[in-house]
């Protein structure tokens, strides 16, 4: 559709710094901390000399390749589950009128931030051997397959990560052109053709990088799979495990697992940005789609549609805060209601609210700007350089956070950056690990708009940076607002790295609800989780309020 | 002015460096509700401040590891004795006040010193088991019966299953690989070993291999469990407190150690944690039996059957590969 996308020749511009920057950025903040990680893949366990033996052995066993299988199959079936719960729901919402949107899309991001550990046992809890709604489904003649191995992996990761399609979906379904739906429907297509042969293809950019990202998420995330994996293997239990036991001697093996679940995330890349290139379709951003009203039936259906898929992801939820509320007795939950779980932990509460708050928004901030001019470069710029950088800026994804913890307690605890124990370092991780989020969805949102808008500002002699400035900065601000939240959500709910980095002092939310878990305290960790969704909840409605737009739009960024 | 300032500012310097211990940092996998009680003892006891980090045990080692280029702690407090043991490169020796009054069945050297005892005993879920279905020695894990109904976690990442193994492997010395292999096939491997009694506390397994003091609190709690003390015998490793080589504040270090082992600090840990006292001078905790009726106790000399099972470790293809295969296959 346009010459930009191909790449023509041009001189060193503020791009060339900025691309200059995300390779520093790249260096600095994960190549050099993982190095090791990365070195001990390629040396032999016994010799300690350069070998491909932990690869062949990768490649030789059945137990990994199997683990390879499960991966692979799990990824698959959640990012198909959640293209299933996410397209629906950001359609729906998006064009008719739903009563409650808002509150669904504020639930939505809400699901988003499972708290660590906690989500997982409340399906354990829900579903489990002597799960409340197993056993209430049995009594009426329902039986449920087991909760334990894959089936409860994706059940659990799908309605965890669906929103990062229903948002990012939802985003580009408000930009586009509504002149072209209306030709198809002009021309004697049915809406339901309509929706697949013309709306479809004109947000997949879009829905490509939320299935990405929920790829990315499930294909990584080892917290499900330990709890309800039962002995169902996968690639991030294996690498976690490897990592953390108190045996290995050598990472080699850890790490080559690792690297192969990168391997998995560059293919998966390639793979969107063919899908995603494949079909150009950019919007003017002139004709804005209007919300329909839908009557009787259609009505009725719509709404059960969206609130089924909100209300299932939001179970886990509603299992957290009901047990903040259960009275305990040392571990063990007993009869009646209060406020016990709380007092336990009133004494931590202003710190580690403030520390969450704080650090998140502090790196949100940088994550925005930072993901937002490299996503413009890695989707207007297809230099080599681009290229390269895209896959690099996916490691986070999937280096196990342990593992990052640890490199960044080695890296930064020498000359010349002492940081240990500061709380600069728990901003950088998450800075780092949540820059992805917002590199995907600025690019994915300036894959949907045409090049032209900028190409006419530079023809009428802006220089590239006030172009940027003036014209895409703000056709992009939906795309920039809606990763921001999900990088400030995810930041909230960091864990695994800022666990082995924190000091008192530097105490967060998901670090003091992972303790209480660790010493099975599970009604605190309920209500620090419970706290946790409310203050996220609270300032999800008052970054609507202030944005000035009703909770849906502002969610959804637009 | 500028001059006087200097001079102020080294004056305090120097003041800072010779004066009394003022903090001691400590690296610690205890329990909250314990730290919340003993870190405001110990600074009114010594006037001395307790800067914690709590962590999982295994954490702990790893970041002590990690910063042993530029230390940042003082003192390991609480972790397994066998954790310590295997890194003892990291940590200073140190021979507390109180050495004498230390049983000796739990000294193993000075690089690490014993804190508390602990037992690995069975808990298990009575709307699960009647009384007579109760496992009663380590085999009986083995049994068909408990397939896919043994809670326990990972023997090479937690410390606690990681002496379940050792156990196994002292009762049953030959066969014991095998005995173990035997448990795992039953097993259903948990993330941490502190949910391993949540699950049979739920109802989700019906039986768990935990330390002691994390089963008598769901028995103290009132959850629908009971504690089994294998027939066979078990064992009583200590949990350790270690001071780290460059620890910036040794000396300080060295008075929390002292602290941690004197006689009312052991008798509230007893009495709170439902913990062994590793002095001589210390009862049982209140509700459990006394150490003599739990059949041989020898303790771990800590460090002995790590090396041999590394060594076991190295010398067929992985074994814990082949173990948790051996349990991810059965059908």
């Amino acid at each position: 559709m346009s010459a930009a996308a191909k790449g023509p020749p041009r001189q060193i511009d503020v791009w060339t710094f900025v691309t200059l920057g995300g390779f520093a950025i790249v260096g600095i903040f994960l190549v050099w901390p993982l190095a090791d990680v990365f070195r001990y893949s390629f040396t032999d366990k016994e010799s300690g000399l350069l070998s491909f033996s932990n690869w062949l052995e990768f490649l030789s066993k059945k137990y990994y390749l199997r683990a390879f299988l499960h991966s692979m199959f799990v990824a698959v079936s959640t990012t198909a589950l959640s293209l299933l719960f996410g397209i629906p729901l950001a359609f729906l919402t998006t064009r008719y009128r739903i009563r409650g949107s808002a509150l669904l899309n504020t639930v939505a991001v809400l699901a988003l931030l499972s708290p660590p550990f906690i989500g997982a046992y409340s399906w354990v809890t829900m579903l489990g051997r002597s799960g409340f709604l197993r056993l209430a489904l049995d009594s009426i003649g329902i039986h449920l397959p087991p909760i334990y191995g894959a089936l409860g992996i994706v059940l659990a990761d799908s309605l965890q990560y669906y929103p990062f399609v229903s948002l990012m979906t939802a985003g580009a379904l408000m930009t586009i052109d509504r002149s072209l739906e209306e030709a198809s429907e002009n021309l004697g297509a049915s809406s339901t053709r309509t929706f697949f042969r013309v709306t479809l293809p004109l947000v997949l950019p879009s829905v490509t990088g939320g299935a990405l990202i929920a790829f990315m998420m499930s294909l990584s995330n080892f917290g499900t799979p330990m709890i309800i994996g039962g002995n169902y293997l996968v690639l991030p239990t294996l690498a976690y495990n490897l990592f953390t036991s108190e045996v290995a001697e050598r990472p080699g093996m850890a790490s080559t697992v690792s690297l192969v679940l990168m391997l998995c995330a560059a293919a998966i890349i390639s793979l969107q940005q063919w899908a995603s290139a494949r079909r150009k379709y950019a919007s003017m951003l002139v004709n804005r789609p209007i919300i329909k009203r839908l009557r009787g039936l259609p009505s009725a259906l719509a709404h059960a549609v969206c609130y089924c898929i909100v209300g299932l992801s939001a179970l886990p939820l509603a299992v957290v805060v009901f047990y903040s509320f259960k009275n305990t007795k040392g571990p063990v939950f007993i009869k009646g209601f209060g406020l016990e779980s709380y007092r336990q932990i009133l004494f931590d509460v202003p710190k580690t609210v403030m520390n969450s708050f704080t650090y998140s928004l502090i790196a949100v901030a940088l994550i925005a700007v930072v993901g937002t001019l490299l996503g413009f470069i890695l989707a207007r710029r297809r230099t080599l350089a681009a290229r390269i950088l895209d896959p690099l800026l996916m490691i986070p994804y999937i280096v196990p956070g342990t593992v990052l913890g640890i490199g960044y307690i080695v890296a930064f605890n020498q000359k010349p950056f002492f940081l240990v124990g500061t709380s600069i370092i728990i901003i950088m991780t998450y800075f780092i690990r949540r820059l992805p989020y917002s590199v995907r969805s600025a690019s994915s949102i300036l894959r949907q708009i045409d090049p032209a808008l900028e190409e006419a500002g530079i023809n009428l002699g802006s220089p590239p940076g006030r172009t940027f400035r003036t014209i895409t900065l703000p056709l992009m601000k939906a795309g920039i607002i809606s990763g921001a939240i999900m990088s400030w959500v995810t930041s909230m709910n960091e864990l695994s790295a800022s666990i082995l980095l924190y000091v008192g002092r530097t105490m967060t939310m998901p670090i003091k609800v992972y303790l209480s878990v660790l010493d099975g305290f599970f009604g605190t960790a309920s209500a620090m989780s419970t706290i946790l969704l409310v203050v996220t909840g609270i300032a999800l409605y008052l970054v609507n309020r202030w944005t000035g737009k009703g909770a849906a739009q502002a969610v959804v960024g637009v | 002015m500028k001059k006087q300032m200097v001079f102020i500012f080294g004056l305090a310097l120097a003041v800072t460096a010779f004066a009394a211990p003022t903090k001691v940092v400590v690296y610690t996998a205890h329990e909250d509700s314990i730290l919340n009680a003993l870190a405001p003892r110990f600074e009114k006891d010594t006037g001395i401040k307790l800067e914690y980090v709590k962590l999982a045990s295994g954490d702990v080692i790893k970041r002590a590891k990690a910063e042993a280029g530029n230390v940042q702690a003082d003192v390991i407090w609480s972790i397994g004795g066998e954790q310590l043991e295997a890194d003892n490169a990291i940590l200073a020796p140190y021979t507390p006040k109180e050495w004498d009054k230390v049983a000796a069945v739990f000294k193993v050297g000075t690089n690490w010193l014993p804190y508390t005892g602990i037992m690995n005993v069975f808990i298990v879920n009575t709307k699960m088991l009647s009384p007579d279905k109760y496992p009663k020695k380590w085999t009986d894990l083995a049994d068909a019966r408990f397939k896919k109904l043994v809670s326990s976690a990972r023997a090479d990442k937690s410390g606690s299953a990681y002496m379940q193994l050792c156990n196994t492997l002292l009762i049953y010395k030959d066969t014991g690989w095998d005995a173990y292999k035997g448990i795992m096939q039953n097993m259903v491997v948990s993330a941490s070993s502190g949910s391993v009694p949540k699950f049979v506390n739920d109802g989700e397994q019906a039986v768990g291999i935990t330390l002691e003091d994390n089963a008598f609190r769901y028995v103290q709690g009132g959850g629908p469990v009971a504690i089994v003390y294998p027939t066979d015998g078990t064992v009583a490793a200590p949990d350790g407190l270690a001071l780290l080589k460059g620890a910036p504040n040794a000396e300080a270090g060295k008075i929390f150690i002292d602290w941690c082992l004197s006689k009312p600090i052991q008798e509230y840990l007893v009495d709170n944690m439902f913990r062994r006292a590793v002095r001589t001078d210390c009862k049982d905790p209140p509700g459990l039996p006394p150490s003599r009726t739990s059949r041989p106790f020898p303790t771990i000399s800590a460090g002995q059957p790590r090396t041999r099972m590394i060594s076991r470790r190295n010398s067929r293809t992985s074994p814990w590969i082949l173990g948790s295969r051996a349990f991810t296959e059965s059908p």
